[in-house]
């Protein structure tokens, strides 16, 4: 595991969510005529990104990480993992 | 079937398009194609959108828009799985691609054989991840195949004969394929990339705004398909989930995501990438695809409320790959219709080049260059691997011949039973050098046997076929009394960790030695070159 990710737990909601289909094989509650088992898996996408993103986001803001330009090994390991 | 000329026309015209883009891609950032290194992995230097390009046009193909919506179709819910398969991909390629993205870029290594190489100081185990991987990619690639088949059939193209076969069409397809990019490598796909996207996020906004509409909404989709699985004899179709494929259904996703980054061409698309922060990015933005996944699903109930029947062959055989070309020929005008075929067409074509050219490379690199000819230099093995890539797409053209599942979608999922046996030697050596090399070997033969042994044992009831029918598993076959059926790579590949960390405490009690690793732990977080580690081919410069 990445020791610079410091909630990597977050991401792991995503797969808590989608792996039980026990708890959401059903067609009710209905929305624009599309059944429960079908709008919940789509709306964990965007969540899913979500999760992500504060998990980057995160390890950016703490590891001080720049825009994108190569970085050496040296600049993105700091205060002590 | 009579040619449909309008669409054939467009089809034509944008395909052409499409190849006259791939010679030209060799001229692109000019570069010595002779250098495996530029071949196979673009120089290395591409920024985070054309790799978001890339990487995005290897996760959605004729899988995303014919087998899927196929298998929605015949099935009902059991087909959306792809789901949650992409949702919960992301979180899981975070604990695999940024590891072996550094320790590959720290010490030049260009495919995932590489790594085991070094890793596990394995020859053998590293022969063995490079066999299955080439082994596992072809019945992907026969997915890819199979979407360009029946697009063409609809458009009334695959169906007469001339010259002793109707092949013709898939013959054209894959000569134009294996020219452009015999020619420029990776740097084909990448440009015809974004023309594919364009063209799909076209397509597929149409028809889920479009097709919808003109169907009565989502009410009246849902109803029919509700209606038609009531009224088939088999109980576990349906617009829900039937007990029996629940465990089904979440293995299949489970699994699916599991296998999906070990793939050579998913590695390839990995490599190429610029910095550990352009994939990092790419992550987080990637799921815009997985909506595009879910929605073309979907097309499989609107293909049901619309009335659509799939195309019967000469042999009397329904192929319901048909549908999502069908329902676009019914609800689009022709011309419209022509540039969504030609969505699905290039669509195919992309990620087939992508997958033939990795494992191309595997094949030079961690088999020719480390079996047949070690003194192989950088020329020599870009040709290895420009020859092999056509090699390969012939070995996908055979497993169409061979196997005969009752999904296309099976074809992925066989190749995704192969593939994830050689997770515990990529997963747990990107983080560990504890397990023993000959104990990973141990693992993946016993989880090669126990996935075979499982896919034999699958019929394909609709067609009379005894054998690799498909990849759910009867789990009354393991004597269990319940109908549920589970994917068999998750059992293959619990059996092969399971052998791995055993055979590996055997060994460490006899005092086995244990293999070289030239890696540190450093590497796994590393931007650069290593000193002293030369990027492939710079001796060329």
């Amino acid at each position: 595991m990445d020791p610079r990710l410091r909630n990597p737990l977050l991401l792991s909601i995503p797969l808590w969510a989608t792996l039980f289909p026990w708890f959401y094989n059903r067609t009710d509650p209905q929305i624009a005529g599309v059944p429960f088992f079908y709008w919940y898996q789509l709306m964990w996408i965007p969540l899913s990104v979500l999760c992500t993103v504060a998990v980057y986001r995160a390890d950016r803001i703490l590891t001080g990480s720049g825009t994108g330009a190569e970085t050496s090994s040296g600049d993105d390991r700091l205060a002590g993992c | 079937m009579e040619v449909k000329k309008v669409e054939l026309t467009i089809f034509i015209i944008l395909f052409v398009g499409v190849s006259v883009l791939g010679f030209a891609a060799s001229r692109w950032r000019k570069a010595n194609l002779d250098n495996l290194d530029e071949w196979g992995l673009g120089g290395r230097s591409f920024g985070p959108w054309v790799t978001w390009f890339l990487i995005g046009g290897d996760l959605y193909t004729a899988y995303t828009f014919v087998a899927v919506p196929a298998l929605i179709y015949g099935a009902g819910a059991l087909g959306f799985f792809a789901v949650p398969y992409t949702i919960i991909v992301y979180p899981l390629v975070f604990f695999v691609a940024l590891r072996l993205w550094s320790v590959s870029r720290a010490l030049g290594y260009v495919t995932v054989s590489d790594f085991i190489a070094g890793r596990h100081g394995s020859p053998a185990l590293a022969l063995i991840i490079a066999i299955t991987g080439i082994v596992a990619t072809m019945p992907y690639i026969a997915l890819q195949l199979i979407g360009i088949e029946a697009v063409l059939k609809v458009m009334g193209v695959g169906t007469q004969e001339f010259l002793g076969t109707s092949e013709w069409p898939i013959i054209i397809a894959f000569t134009v394929l294996a020219a452009y990019t015999y020619q420029a490598g990776l740097r084909a796909p990448a440009l015809i990339a974004f023309v594919k996207d364009a063209l799909i996020y076209i397509v597929v906004l149409a028809a889920i705004i479009v097709i919808p509409i003109k169907l009565g909404g989502f009410d009246a989709i849902f109803g029919a398909a509700d209606e038609k699985f009531a009224a088939t004899p088999n109980p576990n179709d349906g617009i829900e989930l039937a007990d029996a494929t629940i465990i089904g259904y979440s293995t299949l996703a489970l699994g699916s995501a599991l296998a999906l980054f070990l793939y050579p061409h998913c590695v390839t698309g990995l490599l190429a990438a610029r910095s550990r922060d352009t994939i990092k990015r790419n992550m987080a933005a990637l799921p815009a695809y997985s909506l595009v996944l879910g929605l073309l699903a979907l097309l499989g109930y609107m293909a049901i409320a619309a009335g659509i029947k799939p195309l019967v062959d000469e042999d009397g055989k329904a192929d319901p790959n048909t549908i999502v070309p069908l329902l676009f020929d019914d609800q689009f005008p022709d011309w419209f219709a022509g540039i969504a075929f030609a969505a699905i067409g290039i669509g195919a074509l992309v990620p087939a080049a992508i997958m033939s050219i990795a494992a191309a490379n595997l094949f030079s690199r961690n088999i020719w260059k480390a079996y047949v000819r070690p003194q192989a230099g950088e020329a020599e093995q870009a040709k290895v691997s420009r020859l092999a890539s056509l090699f390969v797409k012939a070995g996908a053209v055979a497993t169409i011949l061979v196997l005969d599942p009752q999904f296309s979608i099976d074809l992925q999922l066989i190749g995704g039973v192969i593939i994830l046996q050689t997770l515990p030697a990529i997963v747990f050596g990107l983080y560990t050098a504890w397990f023993h090399r000959h104990a990973l070997i141990a693992g993946w033969a016993a989880g090669m046997t126990v996935g075979m042994w499982m896919l034999y044992e699958t019929e394909n009831v609709a067609a009379g076929k005894e054998h690799f029918g498909g990849a759910l598993f009867k789990l009354e076959k393991f004597g269990l009394d319940t109908d549920s059926t589970i994917y068999t790579g998750l059992i293959a590949v619990a059996v092969n960790i399971a052998v791995a960390v055993g055979g590996t405490w055997l060994l460490g009690r006899f005092g086995s030695p244990e293999g070289d690793d030239e890696t540190e732990p450093d590497d796994y977080f590393a931007e650069q070159v290593k000193p002293g580690r030369e990027p492939v081919g710079a001796a060329l410069h």
